[in-house]
């Protein structure tokens, strides 16, 4: 076990160090970082300061080290744009973010599972009918275009919920059924086809013969069961819910980390884009070896594979 | 894509009930069933749009009728006939617009396929059939890539080059190998197990010639299912890019720009983000029902994916 974790933690640091490489070589390759980095209209000093910070001048793997370096200490340079510290404007989105990422795994979780659970039990019937349908919608409709379907459905024609923001524990609902609905769709229909192998292997047929309830059968004896598989798209969710909260935040103006990405893209302040992009893809990647090592814990099997 | 009869192998999975098995005599009398045939009759339909835009649209696709901006779809309030799903704010045919968009989505789905599914396929192969330490660095290679968010990747790239079609084609294809090069691979090391490919070994067949003559010719249904899996996947992936500025450079019409015109006039135009969205949702929906039909039908090991 301690080898596979520690395999998987160099990776994810691989991971990373080629994810912040692509970036690093990216503006220095391309053509001038200073053009990049600094908005059109800055002026000769600020060029003049960024090329003394930056130290353009060094070899490319000092620049680097450097670099890196700054971001572990918390140091992730000054916007360009809203002239305040990253770091700053960090610790200000990312909570945003972490509460619409949860909310719509939450979603994902008490709407997906039950009724992946219900649609195999039911099969063929109309709640397994009906919960398809969901599914497959939820799985091809664009969550950009579900989000401005919702926004014109309920904040403009009905003139319930907020159209946008964050305001009262109302402005959360439509965000977080945006980001939520693909990532139910996919847990349902594993769920789904994960019980129905269940329910027709033979102990649950022996449960049944011994006179247990329904109820009994499906829940304790099938669902612990099925439930193992169903954590391998725990990593699928992650990268779902990670893409999601950038476009739901944009749709709905949460003032999160995706759509400050967005806006600085559009501003091209790529001090707070390069910034951003290096946190988001260190949280996706830790996120993913914390599933990995937790379904290794929890299956034996796959340390030895 | 009916002909391809089902292999009665071992793993052969009873089809659930409702599919024809057998085909019974007077085939003719018979309705087909509603899936595939109703999904693979819309693909047909957007095919033809596409290969045939310029002779369907009525109007070419970036051209502005200012004067009729906002024109409402055809039956509604301030429609007209001329432009049946109405206009955009620069007054240009959405109808049109959805035709050429058609184009451009399938084209890239196309060539990002071909890319991914090409080199996921010579990856897979040549690495499960050669094993040892190239099978291990090209799967940590995969591996790696699979733990990069994409999106993010997108979006740093566009900021710094800007966005182009050679740009949204390369990100989405290095999303896409290593997909194919993880089942490519697995299941190229029980075919390399298997007496055919022993025997060709032992008749002393070059390596190439066995990775091409006898694996490849046995992942190809593995193929079939996967890329047709995975059109709704990539226009999805292009489509959400393209709603967030990071995708195909406008005036070029790809839905995800058109949903995202329509989000800037939510209360004057409501029609400007329906049916582009549409278009999107029922070609993902007649992509993934076909894709999960061939599936059951044609390698039913496929489930998780």
């Amino acid at each position: 076990m301690g080898n596979f974790i520690l395999g998987r933690l160099l990776q994810a640091v691989l991971t990373l160090f080629v994810v912040s490489l692509f970036i690093f070589l990216l503006v220095r390759l391309t053509g001038d970082p200073k053009q990049v980095l600094l908005p059109i209209e800055a002026s000769i000093e600020q060029y003049a300061q960024l090329e003394k910070a930056l130290g353009l001048d060094d070899p490319l793997p000092e620049q680097y080290v450097r670099w890196v370096g700054k971001m572990l200490v918390g140091d992730f340079g000054t916007s360009s744009s809203r002239q305040i510290a990253v770091s700053q404007l960090l610790r200000e989105r990312f909570p945003n973010t972490l509460m619409l990422a949860g909310s719509g795994f939450f979603l994902a979780i008490a709407v997906g599972l039950p009724l992946g659970v219900l649609s195999a039990a039911h099969r063929g019937r109309g709640t397994d009918v009906s919960a398809r349908v969901f599914a497959i919608l939820g799985q091809s409709m664009p969550s950009f275009w579900l989000g401005i379907m919702l926004l014109m459905l309920f904040p403009v024609r009905l003139g319930v919920l907020p159209a946008g923001g964050k305001s009262g524990w109302t402005s959360i609902i439509l965000p977080a059924v945006t980001l939520g609905w693909f990532s139910t769709a996919s847990l349902l229909r594993l769920t789904r086809s994960t019980m129905m192998e269940t329910l027709s292997s033979d102990y649950v047929k022996l449960a049944r013969i011994k006179g247990l309830s329904e109820r009994t059968v499906i829940w304790k004896h099938a669902f612990k069961n099925a439930a193992l598989p169903v954590l391998t798209l725990a990593s699928l969710l992650l990268f779902g819910l990670i893409t999601g909260t950038i476009i739901a935040e944009t749709v709905f103006a949460w003032p999160g980390m995706g759509s400050l990405v967005l806006s600085a893209v559009v501003n091209r302040d790529f001090v707070v884009v390069q910034a951003l992009v290096i946190v988001i893809s260190a949280m996706y990647i830790f996120g993913n070896l914390t599933v990995d090592i937790l379904y290794a814990f929890l299956n034996p099997r796959i340390r030895y594979g | 894509m009916a002909e391809i009869a089902a292999p009665r192998g071992a793993d052969w999975v009873e089809p659930p009930a409702g599919s024809p098995a057998v085909p019974s005599r007077r085939w003719w009398l018979r309705r087909p069933p509603i899936i595939p045939t109703l999904p693979m009759i819309m693909i047909g339909i957007i095919f033809f749009a596409a290969i045939f835009a310029s002779v369907i649209a009525p109007f070419s696709p970036t051209k502005n009728h200012l004067f009729d901006s906002f024109t409402a779809p055809w039956g509604w309030e301030g429609g007209s006939s001329t432009y049946i799903l109405g206009t955009d704010f620069l007054g240009r045919d959405i109808f049109s617009r959805i035709i050429h968009g058609a184009r451009i989505s399938l084209t890239i789905a196309g060539l990002v396929i071909l890319i991914g599914a090409s080199v996921g396929t010579l990856v897979g192969i040549v690495a499960g059939y050669f094993g040892g330490l190239l099978d291990s660095i090209l799967m940590r290679i995969a591996d790696l890539v699979l733990g990069i968010p994409l999106i993010l990747v997108a979006i740093v790239l566009v900021t710094v080059t800007g966005a182009s079609v050679g740009n949204i084609i390369f990100i989405v294809s290095a999303f896409v190998w290593p997909r194919y090069a993880r089942i490519i691979r697995s299941e190229t090391l029980s075919l390399r197990e298997q007496d055919f490919v022993m025997l060709a070994r032992v008749a002393g067949i070059s390596s190439r010639r066995i990775m091409l003559r006898h694996i490849l010719p046995n992942v190809v249904s593995t193929l079939i299912v996967l890329c047709t899996l995975q059109v709704g996947q990539v226009v999805l992936l292009e489509s959400a890019l393209s709603f967030l500025g990071v995708g195909i450079p406008p005036p070029k019409p790809s839905w995800g720009i058109m949903v995202a015109d329509g989000r800037t006039n939510l209360t004057s135009g409501w029609w400007i983000s329906l049916t582009p969205g549409l278009a999107i949702v029922v070609l993902v929906v007649s992509f993934n029902l076909v894709g999960d039909w061939l599936r059951d039908r044609l390698d039913p090991r496929l489930q998780r994916y």
